[in-house]
């Protein structure tokens, strides 16, 4: 009875530490000073070295859909504009911000679980901590401001490196050129939709960022805790990406 | 070392903000670095106008909708960005054309005489408010039944009478004759007027039938929708013709009795002027008949080609 | 004047301290000696309050370090070196950096102030030109004695060492000791040592508290040690003698691999 009731509310516990640790890295940012150094060394480390993966992951969806599209989409009763009308706004709603997403959920969520629980196992925080600094503050903050910053950065180049990939591989393959592409693009443009990518480019960096905070800070039990965080911080990151894209398209769409 | 970092990192932002910025411009169709000038223009309704919406001059993009606003009064303005070669001469205006049901709407300019001088950047253009092709459809086969089925149900009882006073020799046919007249005059004048806007809404019917055709595949849903209202027109355009049949009809009975009829038809055939009167409306209705059994089959067979999809 | 009373806490339903209180007044040297795994590590995270009991209270010159604001307990924590097991330095900075690191974060000094601290800082450690190294280029000990530094470059007024000694050569291990000594007499501060290193103990406590099965079992001055005759003291002390040679050895092989 005890057992299964500790079960049910164990997700609340959870919710809620996760809540509080948030809060708490928020709340007494006494000095800037001391973190903006931090936040910038987190900016470089999560936003700019995920450039070129980034890049890689975006061209190869961009141009993979644009021949999925045309292999679907042959129809004499279609123009070829409508490739173009395919591809750029499925760039720009879904697969710029999903595929950023999950990218990052392995390479900044992991690396940032695998800092903390290092940290963490090896008393750093503890040191941190004991000298009188607020370690979630000093850890934790610059992170998140770093991934809330730098994520829509990474969706923008995202969607130009994945659009620019599509109409490449649209000349290339000889699917459709460039113009018409273009033209598809630009028929069925909605100002709204970028706006509403970046917004949720803007989600999944707190996501992101703040789970594998999460995971990393509470790691337990040494090198295998922190390997255990690590695979955690990158699955709960992307289950949370995924739970969060329906959610902002229910919402917002 | 440090500053270089923050200067990457500073660099990276700025090169987004800047794609990002020139990504929308490119998308919506504005021209990225060549300037653009603004003319503003009011609607009594956006009717599926938004931002984004191209504009056209003969079929040709000119520009972009840039956004769409409720003013304080209720109008809607709407600010359109003009590619700076494209002169728009005093005297133009403009109209939304497309069909919102399918979310293809944009603005039509229609160039004023080209000796003008061309409406200065931040100028008004004059917004002419056309009702959406469907909607004039629709409202106009509505209002135009209703017209023929008041005039009809008018010639039902007058003719009714008529039949009963013919029936009784020896009354005074005079006013009957009066008001058949008047009923005739003002059936032949709405037949007459009618066949215009029949004539009209086949018209519409087939412009919606070609937007259909351009813009098919992109929403079946939509096209089903439009099919079903379509169908529902024609079935009340079929509706009115019938009651039109059992008007003629009573019509021809009358004509009949008073052919054979006894002492009163001499005065009756003595009036020409009804005899003509009648000829005409017959013809008219004729005429309309056949318009309307027609033009069903015209726009079926621009439906046909929507069918496809 | 750090006062622990009555302090209880649990893990996971395992007792890891039983009602424990202890003193340690101003300027004394106390050292918490049991074996591994007794919960001496647990009881001084309470000093600085990295732990809350779940019963007890902990009083630093007064104050209760879990009832007063985050804030407060911050500044209050600014008064304690805390040099633990590992070292803990910040893997992501040099050893210069890991010294300068407080002195950076905690005083508005000059950069060049804060070069002269350090390098003292590292002398004091007899480490004086490893600034530059990252701390995976040190060995175990050498990160012990940088760590150390960084513990003492604000100048406490509490030092709490977690196992200084372990893992060192006997050599450096007297080193840290005289360094200790030097410390609590030229600078008054009040110091706890947690080892199970019995030279140590005798070197530089002045008095000694003995956890046993999640309780202090046993407290006293140095002196007292050798005539008592408690039980599972003179086990521990007996058998921490015939350790310390292993010790010695095991410190060897990781000092030099």
């Amino acid at each position: 009875m005890t057992y299964s009731l500790t079960w049910f509310l164990r997700p609340f516990t959870i919710l809620g530490r996760y809540s509080l640790l948030i809060f708490h890295a928020f709340v007494s940012l006494d000095d800037f000073r001391t973190y903006r150094k931090n936040t910038f060394n987190q900016m470089m480390r999560i936003g700019v070295e995920s450039i070129p993966i980034v890049a890689l992951a975006a061209a190869f969806s961009g141009a993979v859909t644009t021949v999925q599209v045309s292999y679907q989409l042959v129809s004499v009763f279609l123009p070829a504009t409508v490739i173009g009308s395919v591809v750029a706004p499925s760039m720009i709603l879904e697969l710029g911000p999903v595929v950023t997403g999950f990218i990052l959920a392995g390479r900044v969520g992991a690396r940032i679980a695998a800092e903390l629980g290092t940290m963490r196992v090896t008393e750093q925080i503890d040191a941190l901590e004991a000298m009188g600094l607020n370690s979630t503050s000093y850890l934790i903050a610059p992170r998140i401001l770093a991934g809330i910053i730098m994520f829509p950065m990474l969706y923008v180049a995202a969607c130009a490196i994945g659009i620019g990939g599509g109409i490449a591989v649209a000349n290339l393959g000889g699917y459709l050129t460039t113009q018409e592409f273009v033209q598809g693009a630009q028929d069925f443009f909605r100002p709204f939709d970028p706006y509403f990518g970046l917004s949720k480019a803007f989600v999944f960096g707190f996501i992101i960022t703040s789970v594998s905070c999460y995971m990393g800070y509470f790691t337990a039990g040494g090198a295998e805790g922190v390997g255990k965080s690590t695979t955690q911080a990158a699955v709960m990151s992307c289950v949370f990406i995924l739970i969060a894209d329906l959610v902002l398209a229910v919402t917002l769409l | 070392m440090k500053h270089s970092k923050e200067l990457i990192v500073g660099l990276s932002l700025a090169a987004a903000v800047v794609v990002f910025a020139l990504g929308i411009r490119f998308l919506q169709d504005v021209p990225l670095f060549r300037s653009t000038y603004v003319l503003y223009t009011h609607f009594e309704s956006a009717g599926g106008l938004s931002g984004g919406s191209p504009i056209r001059i003969n079929g040709v993009d000119v520009g972009a909708v840039e956004n769409v606003r409720l003013d304080t009064d209720n109008r809607v303005r709407v600010r359109l960005h003009l590619d700076d070669n494209v002169h728009i001469p005093e005297g133009s205006h403009a109209e939304i054309g497309g069909i919102a049901a399918l979310g293809s709407n944009y603005v039509v300019v229609f160039p004023g005489p080209p000796g003008n001088p061309a409406i200065p950047g931040d100028g008004y253009i004059e917004g002419v408010s056309s009702p959406d092709a469907f909607e004039a459809v629709t409202e106009r086969s509505v209002r135009l039944t209703e017209n023929v089925e008041e005039a009809l149900a008018n010639a039902n009882v007058l003719l009714e009478d008529t039949g009963l006073l013919i029936g009784e020799t020896g009354a005074d046919i005079r006013p009957t004759l009066r008001a058949l007249r008047e009923v005739t005059d003002a059936l032949a004048q709405t037949l007459r007027e009618e066949q215009e806007s029949v004539k009209e809404i086949i018209s519409n019917v087939e412009i919606v039938s070609e937007d259909l055709a351009r813009i098919s595949g992109t929403s079946a849903d939509t096209l089903a929708q439009t099919l079903h209202r379509l169908d529902q027109i024609t079935v009340h355009i079929e509706g009115s013709l019938k009651t039109l049949e059992d008007a003629t009809q009573n019509l021809d009975e009358i004509l009949e009795k008073i052919n054979n009829g006894e002492g009163t038809i001499a005065r009756l055939l003595n009036d020409p002027t009804l005899y003509i009167q009648m000829g005409s409306t017959l013809g008219a209705v004729d005429a309309l008949l056949q318009d309307l059994q027609d033009n069903p089959r015209k726009y079926l067979r621009h439906m046909d080609i929507v069918d496809v999809f | 004047m750090i006062l622990l009373e009555h302090i209880t806490k649990q893990f996971n339903n395992t007792i890891v301290l039983r009602d424990v209180s202890l003193d340690i007044p101003e300027g004394e040297t106390l050292a918490v000696i049991g074996r591994s795994g007794s919960g001496k590590s647990v009881l001084i995270k309470h000093a600085v309050g990295l732990l809350t009991p779940d019963e007890g209270r902990v009083l630093v010159d007064g104050a209760n370090i879990h009832e007063v604001s985050y804030k407060e307990l911050r500044r209050i924590r600014r008064k304690f070196g805390v040099l633990f097991q590992g070292g803990a330095l910040f893997d992501s900075m040099s050893a210069f950096e890991n010294v300068a690191f407080p002195l950076r974060t905690f005083t508005g000094k000059s950069d060049e102030a804060i070069r002269s601290r350090v390098e003292t800082c590292l002398d004091m450690v007899q480490l004086p030109d490893i600034g530059k190294k990252m701390p995976s280029e040190l060995s175990g000990g050498m990160q012990k004695r940088v760590a150390l530094a960084r513990a003492i470059a604000l100048e406490p007024k509490y030092i709490i060492y977690d196992e200084p000694t372990s893992g060192l050569d006997p050599a450096t291990s007297n080193h840290i000791d005289e360094l200790i000594l030097s410390l609590n007499e030229k600078l008054r501060v009040t110091s706890i040592v947690i080892t199970h290193d019995m030279h140590s103990v005798l070197a530089i406590a002045d008095r000694v508290a003995f956890i046993h099965e999640a309780r202090i079992a046993w407290t006293g001055t140095v002196d007292d040690i050798h005539r008592t005759d408690h039980e599972s003291l003179l086990d521990f002390v007996r058998a921490n003698e015939y350790v310390i040679g292993e010790q010695t050895s095991a410190s060897e092989v990781s000092l030099h691999p």
